[in-house]
Order: C-alpha cells, then sequence, then structure tokens
C-alpha cells in the first residue's frame, strides 16, 4: 500500500533552506547601512605614544542640507579609537568608503608602519583609498570646510582619485603606498597637502610631495615633484613651461614614460624620458623645433635632477634603484651607502607632434 | 545502476569540474603564501605545479571516460585501498580548504561572523549535493558556468591596474622555487574527487568540438591560475606577502572602483560558486567512499558532513591553524595520494583491459577453430 504523502519532499527542501536563511538572518551581527557612519576621509597623528584619528562624515537633514562633519578621538590602540568613535558617532564606523587617508609626518617617520598596517593588512580600507600627508597637522587639513561648500577631506580624496596621469602630483594608493615601502629602500612619496587661506577664501595647495623610508623624510618642491612624475608616472596630462630669450613658451604633455636600467656591473642608473609634446599656444617667435626640444629638454632634467639631489642629500632612494640594482643582478644594492656610489645618467628623448 | 547515472556527467561538465577544481583554492590565500616564501618566483612555480596537475588531470579523464574508479573491474580489496586513501585525503583537503572558505566569509564578506554558523551553511549545502552525486554538481557547474564567464569578462574589460615589471625581476630559479613548492603541496593535486564519475559524450554537441573546448578550459586554467599570480605580483610586488584574498584584492582594482566605489560583487559571487563546488566535490569523494563500505545510505553523506564540519569549527577554528596543518607532514600524504592513487588506479585499468581483450581475443580465436572444424 503507497504511503500517504504529506508534504511534497521539494517543498520540504524550500522550508528546510528558508528556515536556515531566516535563522541565520537573526544570529548576524551585521548592522543595515542605516546603522552605519559612512567614513569619506579620515586624518592619523601621533603624538609621543598616543594616535589621534579624525574622521569626517555627511550628514543630510530632512531638507537634504548637507554637512559635513569631523570627530576625532586619541588613544594607543587603533582599534580601541575607533571604538571610541562609533560611540561619538552613535553608529558603527565604516570606513570601507573612505577615500583619502591623511597622516603626519610624525606617523611616517616614528611609527614603524604600526598604524598603517592596521589599514592595510587588516584590509580596513579600499586598496583605492589615496594617502597624502600634510604641512600643517593632520586635525587642521581634515576638519575644514572648503569655500565650495565641501569637507576638505573628502574634496582631497575627490581630487586625487581624478588626478592619475597628471604633470606633478602622482596620487598614491594605500596598496602603491606598501608595494613601495617593500622595496629597497623602503621608500614612499605621497602628495604633500597644505591648507591655504586667502581673504575669505579656503582652499588646499596640493602642489608638493613628500618622501620617507619610514625614519627620516624630505618635502619636495614643486619642481622636483614634477621629476618624480616625469620619472615613476606615466603622464598624459599637463604643461612644460620654458624660457627662450626674453619669451616663454609652453608645450602640452601628450605622454611621457620614464625607465631606469642599471647594468650588472655598473655605477650608472641609466634614466631614459621618452616624451611626446604638442606645441601650445604659447610659441615664442623665432623658436624652432630643434631649439625648442633643446630647451624643453634641459628644463625636464632641471626637475629630476632638483629631485634626485634633493633626496639623495636626505639619504632617501626615492628612485628606488636600490631594487633596480637587485632586479638587473647589480651586487651594489648590497652596500648600505649603495645611493652615494651610484650616479644618474639622464637622457631625455623628446617627440614633437 | 542508479549511482552509476547519478555520477555520469557530460564531457563540457566534467572540462568545467576540472577547471574549478584547479582553480577554486588557488586564487585566494596561496598567492599570499607563494609571495612570503619564493617572492617573484612564484609565478613560476605556479606555472610548473599547475603543468602537472594538468597532466594528471589528463590521467584522470582517461578513467573517467571508461568509468568511475569504484565501477572500473578492478579487485575489491584494491578499491577499498583507493577508498581508505581518497577519503582520507579528501578529508584532509576539505578541511584545510574549507577554512580557508570560511575565513573568506566570515571576515571579508562579514564580520564578526562566527565561523560555526559560516561553515554549518557552507556544508550543509555542499553535503546536499554531494549527497545527491556528480551530475547535481556537473549540472550546477554548467548553470552558473555563465556567472563565471561574466566575472570573467567583467575583470578583463574594466581591469585597472599599473604592470610594474620590477616586481618580477630579476628572473632566476633559486632554492626558493623548491621551498614553496614543498611547502604548499596541499594547495596542488585536487583531481582525485574526479576519479568518482563517468563520462558520456553530449548529445547537443559535437565530437569534434571536444578538442577546443579541452584547449579553451586549459589556457582558461592557466590564465585564472598564473596569469593571476602574475598580476598579483605585478599590483603588490613583495608587499603580497601581506595581502590576503588575492583574486578580491586585485579584482578590486577596476575602473569602475575608481569612479564609484568598490564594484566586486561578480568576482565574489564567482568564487562563491566555485567555493561551494569545490568543497561539493571533496565532500562528494568522501560520501563515494564511505558508501564503498558503509552502503548508499543519506546518513553517510551527513556524516561526512558532520565530520568535516566538527574538523573545521571545533579542530581548526582560525586560519593560522589551518596554515599550520596545511603545511604540516599531512601535505605528503595528501599529494602522494592524490598522484599514486590516479596512477594506480589508470595501471590496474589498463591491466584489466588488457586481460579482457586477451580473453575475448582467445575467445574469438575458439570459436573461430570451432567453426573451422566444424566446416
Amino acid at each position: 500500500m503507497k504511503k500517504p504523502k504529506f508534504i511534497n519532499k521539494k517543498w520540504l527542501v524550500i522550508l528546510v533552506i528558508s528556515l536556515i536563511l531566516i535563522t541565520f538572518s537573526f544570529l548576524d551581527e551585521q548592522k543595515s547601512i542605516a546603522a552605519r557612519t559612512i567614513v569619506l576621509a579620515l586624518s592619523l597623528d601621533k603624538t609621543g605614544e598616543e594616535y589621534e584619528v579624525g574622521i569626517q562624515v555627511l550628514k543630510t537633514d530632512k531638507e537634504q542640507k548637507q554637512e559635513f562633519l569631523s570627530y576625532f578621538a586619541t588613544g594607543d590602540n587603533i582599534s580601541d579609537i575607533f571604538e571610541h568613535l562609533s560611540y561619538d558617532t552613535g553608529s558603527t564606523i565604516a570606513l570601507c568608503h573612505a577615500t583619502a587617508l591623511i597622516v603626519s609626518q610624525e606617523v611616517l617617520n616614528n611609527d614603524d608602519n604600526k598604524a598603517m598596517n592596521f589599514f592595510f593588512e587588516g584590509e580596513v580600507l579600499c586598496n583605492n583609498t589615496m594617502v597624502v600627508t600634510s604641512k600643517q597637522s593632520p586635525r587642521e587639513v581634515l576638519s575644514p570646510t572648503l569655500s565650495n561648500g565641501v569637507g576638505s577631506g573628502y574634496f582631497l580624496g575627490q581630487v586625487l582619485h581624478n588626478m592619475t596621469g597628471d604633470f606633478g602630483i602622482i596620487p598614491m594608493t594605500i596598496k602603491d603606498f606598501f608595494k613601495n615601502k617593500y622595496h629597497i629602500g623602503s621608500c614612499v612619496y605621497l602628495p604633500c597637502v597644505s591648507l591655504e587661506k586667502d581673504g575669505e577664501t579656503t582652499y588646499l595647495d596640493i602642489t608638493e610631495s613628500y618622501v620617507s623610508d619610514g625614519t627620516k623624510g624630505v618635502i619636495l618642491s614643486e619642481d622636483a615633484t614634477k621629476g618624480l612624475s616625469l620619472v615613476l608616472n606615466k603622464i598624459s596630462n599637463g604643461t612644460i613651461p620654458y624660457q627662450y630669450e626674453s619669451s616663454v613658451g609652453e608645450v602640452d604633455i601628450v605622454k611621457s614614460k620614464g625607465d631606469i636600467k642599471i647594468e650588472k656591473t655598473d655605477n650608472v642608473a641609466k634614466l631614459q624620458i621618452k616624451a611626446t609634446l604638442k606645441d601650445n599656444t604659447y610659441v615664442p617667435d623665432k623658436i624652432n623645433e630643434d631649439l625648442c626640444k633643446e630647451y624643453v629638454g634641459e628644463k625636464i632634467n632641471s626637475y629630476i635632477k632638483e629631485c634626485f639631489d634633493t633626496c639623495k642629500e636626505a639619504g632617501l632612494d626615492v628612485f628606488f634603484i636600490g631594487q633596480r640594482c637587485y632586479a638587473y643582478r647589480n651586487e651594489l644594492y648590497k652596500d648600505p651607502a649603495y645611493l652615494d656610489k651610484i650616479q644618474l645618467d639622464i637622457d631625455v628623448k623628446i617627440n614633437m607632434k | 545502476m542508479l549511482n552509476k547515472l547519478n555520477n555520469r556527467i557530460y564531457n563540457e561538465q566534467y572540462l568545467l569540474l576540472a577547471f574549478i577544481s584547479l582553480i577554486a583554492f588557488k586564487v585566494v590565500m596561496l598567492p599570499q603564501y607563494l609571495v612570503k616564501t619564493s617572492g617573484s618566483q612564484s609565478v613560476l612555480v605556479m606555472f610548473f605545479m599547475m603543468a602537472i596537475e594538468i597532466m594528471m588531470m589528463c590521467v584522470v579523464y582517461g578513467i573517467s571516460k571508461n568509468n568511475s574508479i569504484l565501477e572500473l573491474d578492478i579487485p575489491k580489496w584494491l578499491k577499498g585501498v583507493f577508498a581508505i586513501l581518497i577519503f582520507s585525503s579528501s578529508l584532509i583537503k576539505s578541511t584545510v580548504l574549507g577554512s580557508e572558505g570560511v575565513s573568506y566569509i566570515s571576515t571579508s564578506l562579514y564580520a564578526n561572523v562566527s565561523w560555526s554558523f559560516v561553515t554549518l551553511a557552507l556544508v550543509g549545502v555542499c553535503v546536499y549535493f554531494a549527497h545527491k552525486g556528480g551530475k547535481v554538481i556537473g549540472r550546477t557547474a554548467q548553470i552558473f558556468f555563465w556567472v563565471l564567464l561574466f566575472a570573467l569578462v567583467f575583470y578583463g574589460v574594466f581591469s585597472n591596474s599599473n604592470f610594474d615589471f620590477i616586481n618580477l625581476m630579476p628572473f632566476e630559479i633559486s632554492s626558493d622555487f623548491a621551498v614553496a613548492g614543498d611547502q604548499y603541496l596541499m594547495w596542488f593535486g585536487d583531481f582525485t574527487p574526479l576519479l568518482f564519475v563517468s563520462t558520456t559524450s553530449s548529445p547537443n554537441h559535437k565530437k569534434s568540438n571536444m578538442a577546443v573546448w579541452i584547449i579553451f578550459a586549459v589556457l582558461a586554467t592557466l590564465i585564472c591560475s598564473v596569469g593571476l599570480m602574475l598580476q598579483f605580483l605585478f599590483i603588490f610586488g613583495a608587499s603580497g606577502a601581506v595581502v590576503g584574498n588575492a583574486f578580491l584584492n586585485v579584482s578590486s582594482l577596476n575602473k569602475i572602483s575608481f569612479m564609484i566605489g568598490s564594484v566586486d560583487l561578480p568576482t565574489v559571487l564567482s568564487w562563491m560558486i566555485m567555493c561551494v563546488i569545490k568543497i561539493s566535490l571533496l565532500l562528494f569523494a568522501m560520501a563515494e567512499c564511505a558508501k564503498f563500505f558503509f552502503g548508499k545510505k543519506a546518513l553517510v553523506s551527513l556524516a561526512c558532513g558532520v565530520i568535516v564540519y566538527a574538523a573545521i569549527v571545533y579542530g581548526i577554528g582560525n586560519l593560522k591553524t589551518s596554515y599550520n596543518l596545511a603545511t604540516s607532514w599531512l601535505r605528503y600524504f595528501a599529494f602522494l595520494t592524490e598522484f599514486c592513487v590516479t596512477i594506480a588506479a589508470y595501471i590496474a585499468m589498463r591491466i584489466s583491459q588488457n586481460k579482457k581483450e586477451k580473453q575475448s581475443r582467445e575467445q574469438v580465436g575458439n570459436n573461430m577453430g570451432e567453426a573451422y572444424e566444424k566446416a
């Protein structure tokens, strides 16, 4: 005799799966997005053994009025600080959408990457989060609302995300920050931001860079920063000014790329810059293409030299020459004073479009 | 007979399962471990080990083309030995790799979710697939193939990462190559579960297409394993030694994520599917081995799931213990089992086939002799 069927097997499976899913949803500690504070930018500073972390969040009221708010907390442990900030803001801190992290020079040079490791190894921040340092304290740069009505921390992140390929500042993601840290010499370069005031106008000046190896650092001027980008960045945007007799000319960069090679037994690092340029509207009279190339070449040379010399003087291997020695099997990188023994030979190849 | 049909899959499904089996856990923590041990040589280690695995997969296919390992015409005691060895190897692998999957889900997809809940959900689903048999696992893989393909195309189109060749140099082979190859054997040799399925041609596809699909499968396997390792090194260099979840970190660097934020759903989704299928395959191998001794009951599959659940939650509990277990002497046992059982099964199958051929030839000769005498 056939047994009576109380429930269809298919429906039983669906029922069991539904029960499991519903039970899990109650057990799960995940909070909804409404119960989270989405951090747009954050700052990190250190005084003695104590860290100061700041966060910038956007609050919107019922009338759709936007307000950028900043919260700060101190402590000797970053996790505890975030718990503190969660308490202050009234909801759990979510860092996955943070666009910029402003780090003080103190943290870069005297923290042995402890705090930075928290953000990177712990995968707390998104790989694309921009890392910058500042002339003023990170707190001062993060908190103000700029003249355009946008929180400066958030604005900084947005600007840097759109700067890829520009002549000058090289935006530095946290992923690239650590990639460079693991190179021989442990040098990192990052934009150095300064908050400026001109009457009633508050704005961010992002034209200089900061180079650090974890123990010491140096600020690169605007020209040296341009030299840095010519060597280490693929540039597709920007202009190079030059002086010819008493008039000033300018060329547009179509594309430019640098490449450093070191022979196995040589102590000369051969840097080749290949640039494709285009005449700008500012072309001095009586100048021909060859002369233009010569003057622009000299200008490029001077940018790079300034960058290299500034860093070399500070004992910083900003062009990763030690790593390149290792890559090309040159034993020189084993010498602690390899930077002093290596010469930089710059060759600029310009192609006018 | 029913079991035989449950484990018979189409060639295309077999290729897909082979691809998933080889790839699923080589793109999560393994790249980090390889970079830590062998630096820029990680790509070579990955390529070398993958080449061996692909070659071994051809041997596995040679067996599956005839029959599943437990249905082969070989002595029962030998099947018993194979079953014990594969059960042990699959148990170790499902525990280690399952822990990796659970760790990823509980830390990267969620925050602070207990391992016991995640393991329960994962193992629960996988036990169901394992019990239903190779056909269901193959069909599931086939259904979700489009998600995998979409994730791959999406990643290829929107990939955005700088290729820094200095991270790959110098090109050399040193002792680190052998050290890394030896240390991480547990992540290689993932083919014995496929010995329990047999293949048949799909009525919808021409036989001539199979060669093309095999080439695609081999290329896709190499691109997704060696290619990912290469890209991981390009992007992270030596800092890759502290970057977990390689596939997630590499795929998160796409053009869209620079514009509107992280878009890693296609990759996460495709990996989750691969994880479920891979663990299902391992549990399927365990269940088939256990059923050889204890009969074809659902309770046997469930018991296998309970053992894996207990091993992951109570035996391991965190990624560090899982790493210690994976790099212990057990790695030699698991790796040798994968290779030795496959090769032994192939030899036993060939001997049995030769015997049969000889017998049938003798039979034909006798019949012809009798016919001649009569004539």
